[in-house]
């Protein structure tokens, strides 16, 4: 019965759970206080997660007042940028068929297109 | 009056609290009730935490790793691409079929939204998106499964029960992923049949939560319904012929069994698809690796030589030989092999690179390493203490 109630075994274990939660939240995963201070406000936490080019198409989505977007084959090539932007503009959906499409500033606008606007990271193009 | 409610029931009406919230979601006529049945869910915890009076360490356990979750970004890549996505879809067009439209078929729509429904009914409550919290949800859908394990350990053993989970489980409690979530049920729900098969009475709320912890652990993900019938595979081998209540746990298999034959009914009558067919099975794939010996080495490479999978199967070893359980080897042996085999055949099959799919493997096994872990935990326990 002694090594049920052991005092000291308490103590050691819950030491060591203690370990194990400091490890997994500080090495395991990326801990902040700033983060867990903010946790609640709206729309928070994109920056620790996306990039920048992702962030720039939703606040342009948003200030246009997008229902649905479309991006170039090679952004949509591009698994990270394809996946977390749809998934972190929603409920503004991407829509293949929409004349309006976003393009990355380093690619070429494709002849018969008119480039409507330039935006830091991002460009959008009519085609 | 709630405070005198019975521990079982007080655990049988949070797990409810689950499934409901998810059935609240299918007809949105009943969206009213979302946002009052989380915080239902909320209360009857922290009402049976409060009364849990053995373990009160497991409070700050709990709240610690809710700590965690909101002092993380959330950037694991199935919790953002599927699991929260289906969340934030649920949360925007309050339904569960949001998901099922075929848009985004990286989220895998026909992947089960048990737990996708109650994170949305966690946004709803609080009426708006962020990148952070909505993952608590996961967090706070594994308090009823550790309480249930916890039932089963005292003191110091239940502290040894958390620091296993914990090596096992790890960042998988907070980083809004289901493998860890899944591994918890699995193990509430062996912990339940065993202590059902070691006793003569068993009352209707009993059989009334086995059925609910089933339910849970059949749509938390697509390995939930192997691991339920690999379970059930199991104990008919332990203990079928011994008992006489044989029947009504048959009944409370194929009970809960429904609920994931309707939604892959709804998914396959719908024309619902999966993203390039990750869980399925080709059986060209199959015929190709089938004979080719160098695809056993490389599963079992990433499979069986995994660090918590190795530990749970040494603890379990060492706990069998020195205090020697017959029933406890033969649940342990045959739920193991049985989930091993399914997922040798899944990797044999893959249409995807082999390699490549084998990632996976490190997550896919935590179940059978935590049940084997807690499953030794249990037997040292059981035998040395003589738990009832």
């Amino acid at each position: 019965m002694t090594f049920l109630i052991n005092k000291k075994i308490k103590l050691i274990v819950i030491i060591i759970i203690f370990l194990q939660l400091f490890y997994i939240s500080n090495k395991r995963l990326d801990f902040e206080i700033q983060i867990l201070k903010k946790s609640f406000l709206p729309e928070y936490g994109a920056q620790f997660i996306m990039s920048n080019d992702i962030l720039e198409l939703k606040e342009v989505s948003k200030k246009l007042k997008l229902n649905e977007f479309n991006i170039s084959k090679s952004l949509r090539n591009n698994v990270f940028f394809y996946q977390r932007s749809i998934e972190y503009l929603y409920p503004i959906k991407i829509n293949n068929n929409l004349k309006n499409i976003f393009y990355a500033n380093s690619e070429m606008t494709p002849i018969n297109c008119i480039e409507i606007n330039k935006y830091k990271y991002l460009k959008l193009i009519k085609c | 009056m709630l405070k005198n409610i019975d521990n079982k029931i007080n655990i049988l009406i949070i797990l409810n609290l689950i499934i409901l919230n998810y059935f609240f979601f299918i007809f949105e006529s009943l969206n009213f009730f979302v946002k009052i049945n989380f915080l239902l869910f909320v209360m009857f915890s922290i009402l049976y935490l409060i009364k849990f009076e053995k373990n009160k360490f497991l409070i700050i356990f709990i709240l610690f790793i809710i700590i965690i979750a909101l002092g993380t970004p959330t950037n694991a890549w199935d919790a953002r691409s599927i699991w929260l996505f289906k969340a934030k879809q649920i949360f925007y067009d309050q339904t569960i079929f949001a998901t099922n439209n075929n848009y985004a078929l990286f989220a895998h729509s026909n992947y089960p939204n048990l737990v996708p429904a109650f994170v949305a009914s966690l946004v709803n409550v609080l009426g708006y998106w962020n990148e952070i919290y909505p993952k608590i949800g996961v967090t706070l859908m594994f308090v009823p499964g550790i309480i249930i394990i916890s039932s089963f350990f005292d003191k110091n053993f239940f502290l040894f029960f958390l620091s296993i989970m914990l090596f096992i489980i790890g960042k998988f409690f907070v980083n809004g992923e289901l493998d860890g979530l899944l591994s918890v049920y699995f193990v509430a729900v062996i912990l339940t049949l065993y202590s059902f098969s070691k006793r003569k009475i068993i009352i209707l709320s009993e059989y009334l939560t086995l059925i609910s912890l089933l339910i849970i652990l059949s749509l938390i993900k697509v390995e939930g319904i192997i691991l339920l019938v690999s379970i059930f595979i199991g104990f008919a081998m332990a203990f079928l012929k011994k008992n006489n209540y044989s029947k009504k746990i048959i009944i409370c298999f194929l009970i809960s069994i429904i609920p994931f034959l309707l939604w892959n009914y709804y998914c396959f009558n719908s024309g619902i698809e999966n993203n390039s067919s990750l869980n399925s099975i080709s059986i060209k794939s199959l015929n190709d690796r089938f004979l080719n010996f160098e695809n056993y080495i490389l599963i079992f490479d990433h499979l069986i030589l995994n660090d918590k999978f190795l530990f749970g199967l040494i603890f379990f070893v060492i706990s069998i030989f020195c205090y020697k359980s017959k029933d406890l080897l033969i649940i342990g042996a045959s739920i193991s092999l049985l989930y091993i085999l399914f997922l040798f055949v899944i990797y044999l099959s893959t249409p995807l690179n082999l390699e490549w799919h084998l990632n996976s493997a490190t997550r896919v096994i935590k179940p059978i390493a935590l049940f084997l872990s807690i499953l030794a935990l249990f037997n040292i326990f059981n035998k040395k203490y003589n738990y009832k």
